[in-house]
């Protein structure tokens, strides 16, 4: 078996390859966009690029979830700021062909509490983790995840109906 | 009840999410209406391939295509790269921190503490906020937002991001690049020019942001180096601002128009008598002269000219390579300033007055503090307590007191000795404590990573600029040295 020269380089495109996919994937439920959730995707791997290698003690994955969160949200408000900067219609087949229900009742919640919820719920996160990814309060990520919550609620309780 | 409910919303997220097509998605303009069904054509031939960034005014492919060369040119140039705190400057090669000379005068070790970690590990740069606060603020460039960071909890709180709107209107908030106190504020440059100003309204981090019209910013060009500040009328909190600008050898000196309020084109004045290469200033500090950190070397000017003779003692150690500034004592001539040397990893501090050697501080044996040291600040000690010196590095804001074990001794060679002073002819004015981060232009020569070729570090920058903009990951990773898997 050949010998890496450069593990460090090695390692960096291991990363690409192993959290990738993940990170589009809660992008996409965040942003509501999987194109716009590759290009953040894109963007993370570009400042990952950057810093690599990362410091040893950095996790890898939260390093790109933090920043991958954080792009995202600073794209939506600069996108809302720029007035030319319209908001490019999505195309959501991929969700609206899996459950479109769900799918239009996350749309409809505030951004960063879709980011605490996918964290929550799917990656496991905890509210202090939430909210030290998020820059906020914990009050804020429970208020934000009670809510987010209470308006999903009727939509998974009607599809076991 | 709640559990089943978190279950079952688990499952459908996760059945959302799984049907996120990740595969990149690559199609010429052409047939960009093909949205859906593209997603894997296998790699194309990148001169075909049009990546839309949607709502960016730069491509991803111009970022890349501009870090490669930036990279091409300061590997090329500068015969080097390094992890840690970018720089133009010409620096030394060899990394002395692993030997260090065993006997330095006045050495102490400190204990480095953290006071709030950011996760993102590229802070750039730190200041004190104004007293009416007397938090920290750091930037992020990673995700281009200033923190407002609580010295006594180490809360951290996301003042000012790039996109942000003003309460007055405008202009949208640009990639913050450099920091400065001035006054009663904080202010921030960012990558247009734009210079906004933060007032604390109290130490909850509240406040307010505007913009300070700058009419003639647009001359900076993009790689103004550091902004600094000088207290004119401490009644009102006016100062006046400097900024090095390297595109036209100088250091602009604005006045402020009496409300504050902006910056106009006839209150500019050239600072320096002669202008000269300012292009690998690190850091500036102004306290009515003006301290320039400059390829490694701390210069002292007044009324526009470098003082003749004016020179920081030799603290012993290799040869120093200072990148970074702060003051004790905000007034002219007084108190002790301590600058970084990341050649030999520690902080060296000096009397302002003339240049003498005070005591020199390192981590201890083994950590690797003060080998990236990218911002800092000291603030005073107060009733006979130590100063406090506070650094961002490794995405960290450290703290560690900055006490002083022993009387020093002399170095082989002290300052140049005599005060240059002339007490009292400006202590009235107050000056403002600032700790630029310096960014310029050459930020990017710091990414590559160390011990590898400038031609290894193009090529893997290059396969990743493939790899993000549609090549199949495998195709992406396969000339990093890696087997694709699967």
């Amino acid at each position: 078996m050949a010998v890496d020269p450069t593990p460090a380089v090695a390692s960096l495109g291991e990363a690409f390859r192993e959290h990738q996919p993940w990170l589009v994937q809660r992008l996409a439920l965040v942003v509501g966009d999987a194109e716009e959730a590759r290009d953040l995707a894109q963007q993370t791997f570009v400042r990952a690029a950057e810093r690599w290698p990362l410091p040893p003690e950095q996790d890898v994955p939260r390093w790109l979830a933090v920043v991958g969160l954080r792009l995202a949200l600073n794209e939506r408000r600069r996108r809302r700021r720029w007035g030319f900067l319209t908001v490019r219609e999505t195309d959501a087949t991929w969700a609206i062909q899996t459950n479109p229900d769900l799918w239009r009742a996350l749309m409809r919640l505030e951004p960063r509490a879709r980011a605490a919820l996918v964290l929550t719920v799917l990656d496991g996160y905890t509210q202090d983790e939430v909210a030290g990814v998020l820059g906020v309060a914990r009050g804020t990520v429970a208020s934000w995840l009670s809510r987010s919550r209470d308006r999903l609620r009727p939509i998974l309780e009607e599809r076991v109906r | 009840m709640n559990d089943e409910f978190d279950l079952r919303l688990r499952k459908e997220l996760r059945a959302l999410a799984d049907a996120v097509p990740t595969s990149p998605t690559v199609r010429p303009i052409a047939t960009a209406d093909d949205h859906a069904s593209d997603a894997l054509h296998g790699p194309r031939p990148i001169q075909a391939r049009v990546r839309i960034r949607h709502g960016s005014p730069i491509g991803l492919s111009a970022a890349t295509l501009a870090l490669v060369v930036a990279i091409v040119a300061a590997a090329a140039f500068f015969g080097g790269s390094r992890n840690g705190r970018p720089s133009a400057s010409a620096m030394p090669t060899a990394s002395p921190s692993d030997s260090m000379p065993a006997g330095l005068a006045g050495l102490t070790t400190i204990q480095p503490e953290v006071v709030a970690s950011l996760g993102t590990d590229d802070l750039i740069g730190a200041v004190l906020g104004p007293p009416a606060d007397g938090a920290a603020y750091v930037l992020d460039k990673t995700v281009g937002t200033v923190y407002r960071i609580s010295l006594d909890t180490g809360a951290k709180l996301p003042l000012i991001e790039v996109g942000h709107a003003p309460i007055n209107g405008g202009s949208i908030v640009g990639n913050p690049r450099l920091l400065a106190t001035g006054g009663s504020d904080v202010l921030v440059l960012d990558d247009l020019n734009s210079l906004w100003r933060w007032r604390p309204a109290d130490k909850t981090g509240r406040g307010s942001l505007v913009k300070v019209n700058i009419p003639d910013s647009t001359s900076w060009g993009s790689g103004a180096r550091a902004i600094g500040t000088f207290i004119v009328n401490p009644v009102i909190g006016q100062y006046n601002l400097y900024v090095v600008v390297p595109n036209a050898n100088q250091i602009f000196k604005y006045a402020s128009s009496l409300d504050g309020s902006m910056y106009p084109k006839e209150g500019r004045a050239n600072y320096l008598s002669v202008g000269q290469d300012v292009s690998r200033v690190d850091d500036m500090y102004v306290d009515g002269k003006i301290y320039l950190v400059d390829g490694g070397k701390i210069t002292q000017y007044e009324l526009g000219k470098a003082v003749g003779g004016w020179s920081p003692a030799d603290p012993g150690g290799q040869t120093p390579y200072y990148t970074r500034l702060a003051a004790d004592n905000p007034a002219r001539d007084q108190g002790t300033f301590y600058a970084y040397d990341r050649a030999n990893k520690r902080i060296v501090a000096f009397s302002k007055t003339d240049g003498s050697f005070v005591a020199q501080y390192m981590a201890p044996g083994g950590a690797s503090w003060f080998s990236a040291l990218t911002g800092m600040f000291v603030t005073t000690g107060t009733g006979g307590t130590n100063p406090t010196l506070y650094w961002t590095e490794a995405g960290n804001l450290m703290s560690a007191s900055l006490a002083r074990t022993a009387a020093p001794t002399p170095p082989a060679s002290s300052g140049s000795g005599a005060p240059l002073a002339s007490p009292g002819s400006s202590t009235a004015m107050t000056s403002t404590a600032s700790s630029n981060c310096g960014h310029g232009v050459a930020i990017f020569t710091t990414y590559a990573p160390a011990g590898i070729s400038p031609e290894a570090v193009i090529r893997h920058l290059e396969t990743l600029a493939a790899g993000v903009r549609g090549v199949a990951p495998d195709a992406a990773v396969e000339s990093l040295g890696v087997a694709p898997q699967g």
